[in-house]
């Protein structure tokens, strides 16, 4: 190797973990927002985040499961 | 057929702070398409009452250590029920709770009562008799406690219910 040259490895594939995706289940179709006592809180069924997936899964809620 | 009854013992040391928490929830009962119940020989709403699209509970917000809930004894020998009576305080008059004040007392309503600590929550009303509110506004003085509403509600109830399903369904821009 000459002087000021360096080395570049090869691309690796950066190895993605892989992320649990969830879905609502069990909820009337007409329901847009629940109260989840679990966490005292209302949710809108269309804006829950993947964080407020896992913690609901997590707690338990019966109406969110692994897709 | 008599009733059976079982041993009670030591329930343990479960959070049993006392009042309500800092929300009610109410829903007009002409609103509901599905008014659940519990099922035979329990007293747990296990299942999510069901509206029609867009209809629900409606939270309030209720003043820290102003929310409560009573059971009072009604009736004579063979023949007890109660009476829920309680309170909560919601600071100000916001156009909101005003509109809130002026309508609800002539209406009917279901009321979800959560406790402290608890995923459970009384329900108060069903479909033999519903929840009537009555609102007092006061000042107060310049040294009190500020100004607001405090809301009385009351029901006749058979028997005392809880609400534990795992969703409140909620109104469209409750």
């Amino acid at each position: 190797m000459k002087a000021n040259e360096t080395s570049v490895l090869p691309a690796k594939e950066s190895a993605a973990l892989p992320v649990a995706s969830y879905k609502v289940v069990g909820l009337d179709p007409g329901v847009h927002e629940v109260y989840v006592p679990l966490i005292s809180k209302s949710v809108v069924v269309a804006d829950i985040t993947p964080a407020l997936f896992e913690l609901l899964h997590r707690l338990g809620w019966p109406h969110v499961e692994k897709s | 057929m008599p009733n059976t009854y079982k041993s009670i013992k030591d329930p343990g040391r479960n959070n049993r702070m006392g009042g309500l928490q800092q929300r009610v929830f109410l829903a007009v009962f002409s609103e509901f398409q599905t008014l659940q119940k519990p099922a035979a020989g329990t007293y747990k709403i296990t299942e999510a009452h069901v509206f029609a699209a867009g209809k629900g509970f409606i939270e309030l917000y209720v003043t820290k250590d102003t929310g409560s809930l009573k059971f009072t004894p009604l009736g004579g020998p063979d023949r007890k029920s109660f009476l829920a009576e309680g309170e909560f305080l919601h600071p100000g008059e916001s156009d909101d709770i005003e509109k809130f004040a002026n309508e609800s007392k002539n209406d009917r309503f279901i009321l979800l009562a959560p406790l402290p600590g608890s995923t459970e929550l009384y329900q108060i009303g069903n479909e033999e008799f519903q929840v009537e509110i009555d609102s007092e506004y006061d000042t107060g003085k310049n040294s009190g406690d500020g100004r607001g509403s405090l809301f009385r509600f009351r029901c006749f109830c058979a028997n005392k219910i809880k609400y534990t399903a795992a969703t409140i369904p909620m109104a469209t821009d409750a």
